[in-house]
């Protein structure tokens, strides 16, 4: 019984020192209605980090009042995240969500159940990744067009692997590159991996004969001639390690993969609280802070925001559900 | 309880069925792999069918009666943790983890007001700790207002 | 030798007072983020990353820090795990076992103490590997396909004799919920989703957070609510808070394989700790034979999975930075910071950066000696934790779960799935289904059914390709020896046959 009664005189006291502390924590600036970026995925990835980095800049150039904390929506590839945005944020002017073009791909192929793109305003992208296809160093084929010829000729001998799920953006990249040489999307074999790392690995270790990835992914392993890279799916040439290696366009199959990082932001926030983002973010945009978090971010440069940005975005998702109706995905 | 030692077999294979008729039903559009993704739960429903036909045989002992006063405890509990999933947001995180855990201590015996300050101490020193130390935001509900 | 000459500088490195005192602030940071469940260093890391690019530490330093979250997180895990069977990793759901039974008998501090030392043990032991082998694991990591991984899983099966209870069936029935939990989701094979009931929030699977705490945590709430006297009695008293010397003695052998078995299979990208510790487990209660009380609160199931899982968290540096490849969520964010940090991890970063990854090295033979003495003496400190009245504890124990399951998605949906398991835990512990079975499910099934199906296609449905290599081959023959090879030696020593009685 003695411990009832010695813990029921430190609850009294326990009242008061935590009423206190509730007081101080009420007072303290964080409390107002600062803003809040929201990754639709777990800490740790790519829209974790495009919400990390976006939030300290902002703050260091004083664009957001009271810092920018991020919090994790992780479920459904984002989908979970988007229908909180339309249905529970609507006119929540103090919230953005990161997204990229994993997310428009999943939006045109009906991942996100009855939800389209124009449910949300879509603010604007601050930085890119662009698509490369790789093979082993030691594989017979030196361009993009011998492997596609190759391939062509017998699609049942050659295996993709790629860090996304099936009918992901690394899956989407080599059946779009297939349509290109004339390759039935249903005759791609395509094996999914978890990440970029583990697809690559298997690419090393033999098990596969083609990896579909992004540039940053295959950096160390290109420096070190453990693969090559027969192509990227950029607009133009990329510079250092990339500049040998030629656009898929140049290679006669023009196909281009731009896995953007932006951001967008709940319906019904009104003309001048869109505008007010977008202002922000073409000051990030410009900034010397953000060209340095991006470099360290791996990311290149990539800017597009406000109108231009929104018919980019309409334009990108009819286009994956064109591709989705042609490979048999939707109706 | 004459049906007890029959009703975990018997709700076992129960499910072991459900998941292999949901399993037939998984039309693939765009097929990538010889096994699609019906096969392994089959091989789930497999396992808990010879588990739960095994169980359904050699009868499972009936597990002894709840004492006295057990189940009204426990539905309460259940009860509150139910309440405190839903009014976390309105009621903001200091508030309600204050109120859940009161609620709990005093399910335990523990008396009103240390319950309550207890609880206090316990909300404000995790919220601190996830806000402050680990960035991860809670909710603070009609605090913020 | 050239090894112990640059680890020599590297620890010219480590012992600078700025790395010094780094290593220091991460290891105690992870200890605490690793006592809350389901926290994990990810998002302390996660969180650091900014700052440590905004700061422009140097990359050696940085790495320090971090690498002192990643393993402290470990260790810190383990605490919550022994004191209030409040596992927050998969790693800890064995150490569970053993180590919450043990402190249910009054021998709390002894499962901590064990703990702490196994951990220093399979920490540092390991570090000899990064340091001598790291080249050579990561080219036996590439070699790892598909076929190899599903052997793997089969093997780390093998756990689940010892994790089974007193009844087979059950145990069937507890595996194989286990592993229609882990089919739930979108099944990244096909896109399509499997037992979502239409929930948006059920396409990316059952949070193992949820599941694990839900089951154990939640559970042991019910379990302590329902019965009807309390009073002030002495079920969870404590009783020495050091470790016998016998004891320890006893243990040297459990560490040592429990260090080697966790490093190698930490190595390898994707399997990582969780299935070091059910492989180190499973391994041991092979060795240990019949004498020992596996599951009931046996020393040696707490060192076995310890020692394990910290010589994991350092095996998957290897393939991290000489392959640059992350093999767990975790190093997935370390191999984010370490770009950001201006460094490429891959086949050249011994040559080019030695300083990074010899002064890590380094760091984490000092960072595991201040685990260790942080924690040896806190261990008294930690148990008095078990003092606290009932009215006091249990509520904690559900806050704490709360608050772990709520903060990292930041879902009142997760919350109710939780209470769900905690009740159907509650009904499960009541008629004697044995709990680890469906974490073992939950955990291994998505690998076991990634890998096969990988490997199916693959070989475009040639099952043979299952056994196309020699390490695939050898493995099948060690998960058969795993699996069948006790049940042919009890069945032997018993010449009557002792039908019903495999365990």
């Amino acid at each position: 019984m003695s411990v009832v009664r010695a813990s029921r005189g430190g609850g009294g006291r326990g009242i008061a020192l935590a009423a206190l502390l509730l007081v101080a924590a009420c007072s303290l600036p964080e409390s107002e209605r600062s803003a809040e970026c929201i990754a639709p995925a777990a800490a740790g990835g790519g829209w974790d980090l495009t919400c990390r980095l976006t939030g300290r800049v902002l703050t260091r150039l004083s664009l957001v009042e009271g810092g920018m904390p991020t919090s994790n929506m992780p479920g459904a590839g984002g989908g979970v995240a988007y229908a909180h945005a339309v249905g529970q944020r609507e006119g929540d002017t103090g919230v953005i969500f990161a997204a990229s073009a994993a997310t428009t791909l999943r939006l045109a192929q009906g991942q996100f159940g009855p939800l389209r793109a124009e449910d949300v305003r879509w603010v604007g992208a601050v930085g890119a990744e662009y698509g490369v296809v790789a093979v082993a160093a030691d594989a017979p084929w030196q361009t993009l067009e011998e492997l596609l010829t190759d391939w062509a000729a017998r699609p049942d001998r050659i295996v993709v692997s790629g860090g996304s799920a099936v009918v992901g953006q690394d899956h989407m990249k080599v059946l779009l590159l297939g349509r290109e040489a004339g390759i039935d999307p249903r005759t791609v074999r395509y094996v999914p991996f978890d990440g970029g790392g583990e697809a690559l690995t298997s690419l090393l270790g033999g098990f596969v004969q083609v990896f579909s990835g992004d540039a940053s992914e295959v950096v160390s392993h290109l420096e070190t001639g453990s693969i090559r890279v027969l192509g990227v799916l950029s607009p133009e040439r990329l510079e250092g390690l990339f500049a040998e290696v030629p656009t898929a366009t140049e290679s006669g199959y023009p196909v281009e993969w731009v896995t953007w990082r932006g951001f967008f932001a709940p319906p019904g926030i009104g003309a001048e609280a869109y505008e007010a983002w977008v202002a922000r973010l073409s000051a990030l945009a410009e900034s010397e802070e953000w060209a340095a978090a991006r470099d360290q971010a791996r990311l290149r440069p990539y800017v597009m925001v406000g109108a231009d940005f929104e018919a980019f975005v309409d334009r990108q998702v009819e286009e994956f559900r064109g591709m989705a109706r042609e490979i048999g995905l939707i109706r | 309880m004459r049906g007890g030692r029959h009703l975990a077999g018997l709700a076992i294979l129960a499910l072991a069925a459900a998941v292999a008729l949901e399993a037939r039903t998984f039309v693939v559009s765009f097929p990538t792999d010889p096994l699609g993704p019906g096969a392994f739960p089959l091989v789930a429903a497999a396992l808990l069918a010879l588990g739960g036909g095994a169980v359904l045989l050699e009868g499972s002992a009936a597990p002894d009666p709840l004492p006295p006063g057990a189940l009204r405890r426990i539905v309460l509990a259940t009860g509150s943790f139910v309440a405190y999933a839903l009014l976390l947001a309105p009621l903001g995180f200091v508030t309600a983890t204050t109120l859940e855990f009161a609620a709990l201590a005093i399910l335990f015996e523990g008396r009103i007001l240390p319950s309550l300050g207890a609880g206090l101490g316990f909300a404000l020193a995790l919220f601190f700790l996830f806000v402050y130390g680990l960035g991860l935001p809670l909710p603070l509900g009609f605090l913020a207002g | 030798m050239e090894a112990l000459r640059l680890l020599g500088e590297g620890f010219g490195v480590a012992l600078q007072p700025l790395n010094l005192a780094l290593a220091f602030a991460g290891v105690f940071t992870g200890t605490v983020v690793g006592m809350l469940p389901g926290i994990g260093p990810i998002n302390a890391i996660a969180m650091l990353i900014p700052l440590i690019f905004a700061v422009g530490l140097p990359p050696e330093t940085a790495l320090i820090l971090l690498a002192g979250i990643y393993y402290g997180s470990q260790y810190g895990n383990s605490i919550s795990t022994i004191l209030l069977n409040v596992p927050g990793t998969a790693a800890a759901v064995v150490t569970a076992l053993d180590g919450y039974a043990l402190t249910r008998q009054g021998r709390g501090g002894e499962a901590l103490a064990m703990s702490a030392v196994a951990s220093f043990v399979g920490g540092t032991l390991s570090i000899v590997g990064l340091v001598f082998l790291a080249p050579v694991l990561a080219g036996w990591a590439i070699r790892f396909g598909p076929a190899e991984y599903f052997a793997l899983m089969i093997f780390a099966f093998s756990a689940l004799s010892s994790v089974a209870g007193n009844s087979v069936p059950k145990a069937l029935a507890a595996t194989g919920f286990g592993l229609l939990l882990a089919t739930v989701g979108m099944d990244p094979n096909s896109a399509v989703p499997r037992y979502t009931f239409g929930q948006l929030k059920l396409f990316d699977g059952m949070d193992f957070v949820v599941v694990t705490i839900g089951l154990f945590a939640v559970s042991e709430v019910f379990l302590v609510l329902q019965a009807s006297r309390w009073g002030q009695d002495a079920s969870l008293a404590y009783g020495r808070v050091t470790l016998a010397l016998a004891d320890l003695r006893a243990n040297v052998g459990t560490m040592l394989r429990g260090s080697v078995s966790g490093f190698l299979v930490g190595v390898l990208p994707g399997a990582g700790g969780t299935i070091a510790s059910f492989v180190a487990y499973g391994l041991e209660e092979k060795v240990a034979g019949d004498d020992a009380r596996f599951g009931e609160g046996e020393l040696r199931g707490v060192a076995a999975p310890e020692a394990a899982n910290n010589a994991a968290t350092t095996g998957a540096m290897i393939p991290l930075l000489t392959l640059g490849i992350p093999g767990s969520g975790t190093t997935a964010v370390l191999l984010g910071a370490l770009l950001g940090l201006g460094l490429t991890p891959g086949p050249l970063l011994i040559e080019r950066n030695p300083e990074v990854f010899w002064g890590m090295a380094a760091s984490m033979y000092v960072g595991n000696a201040f685990l260790l003495l942080l924690n040896l003496p806190l261990v008294g400190l930690f148990v008095r934790v078990l003092r606290l009245p009932r009215w006091v504890l249990m509520p904690g124990v559900a806050a704490l779960s709360f608050v772990a399951v709520y903060a990292v998605n930041q879902s009142a949906f997760d919350l109710v799935l939780m209470t769900a398991f905690g009740i159907l835990g509650f009904v499960m512990r009541r008629s004697g289904f044995p709990l680890a079975p469906v974490i073992l499910g939950l955990v291994l099934g998505p690998l076991m059914e990634k890998n096969l199906r990988r490997a199916l296609a693959l070989s475009a449905g040639d099952w043979s390709v299952m056994f196309s290599s020699g390490l695939a081959v050898s493995l099948w023959v060690l998960a058969a020896v795993s699996l069948l090879g006790p049940w042919i030696w009890r069945r032997r020593r018993l010449p009557d046959g002792g039908v019903g009685e495999v365990d």
